[in-house]
């Protein structure tokens, strides 16, 4: 299995690029607050490259898929 | 073909219509999160209003074919109507100040074409540590890394 480095560099510059820069942001996030989960905050900046409305829409979808799951 | 949005133009019509008419209100609760980027889900969009006797509040709604439903027995205030079923109406908000209080710390924010007030992860954390259900003591430390990483990246 491949790990995290050799996934990246397999995948398309576009993606090596965004997976890099990603990375680099999550660690100053956690530079400033070691405390913080790194899941969340990957989660929570990949969000902020989205605009407000669909990242609202992504959220209501999934909600909803997960009570539809629990019916 | 397409999945509709849970969020579509004519459920943002009612929010635009809002808007226009003054009435004063905010997005609350994890629907605000998420629009600050939380990674959290909702089935609802929460909105607070200043004062569900606004006279602006009916007109409001039924340009766009939607009713204000006042509590009635076991039922909450809710919103009716086609396009009305995404939004729960929020009554009082545990753990803040006023709506005049908090709105003054509101930030604005874009939804398409309509600038809708909303609650601050800041507040929102406040308001779900004041109100303390199993639900709410799980999501607090995401709302806490979600307004972590907000903090670190501004101004970026």
């Amino acid at each position: 299995m491949q790990n995290e480095a050799e996934a990246l560099a397999n995948a398309p510059d576009d993606a090596q690029e965004w997976g890099r820069k990603l990375a680099e942001d999550v660690a100053k996030v956690l530079e400033k607050y070691p405390e913080a989960d790194p899941h969340d905050v990957r989660l929570t900046l990949i969000a902020l490259q989205l605009p407000p409305l669909e990242r609202l829409n992504r959220s209501l979808r999934r909600g909803r898929g997960f009570a539809a799951f629990r019916k | 073909m397409a999945e509709a949005l849970p969020l579509s133009e004519s459920e943002l019509r009612i929010l635009e219509s809002l808007v226009r008419h003054e009435v004063k209100f905010m997005i609350v609760g994890l629907s605000a999160a998420a629009l600050q980027g939380a990674p959290v889900v909702t089935q609802d969009v929460e909105l607070w209003f200043e004062n569900l006797n606004d006279p602006r509040l009916i007109p409001a709604l039924r340009e766009v074919g939607a009713a204000y439903v006042p509590p009635m027995s076991l039922n909450p205030p809710m919103l009716a109507g086609p396009h009305s079923e995404p939004f729960d109406i929020v009554i009082a908000m545990t753990g803040l100040g006023s709506f005049s209080d908090e709105s003054k710390s509101s930030l604005t924010i874009a939804l398409g074409n309509i600038k809708v007030a909303v609650l601050p992860l800041e507040r929102i954390i406040v308001n779900k540590i004041a109100t303390d259900r199993p639900k709410d003591r799980l999501v607090v430390p995401v709302l806490e890394n979600a307004l972590r990483a907000n903090r670190a990246t501004e101004g970026n």
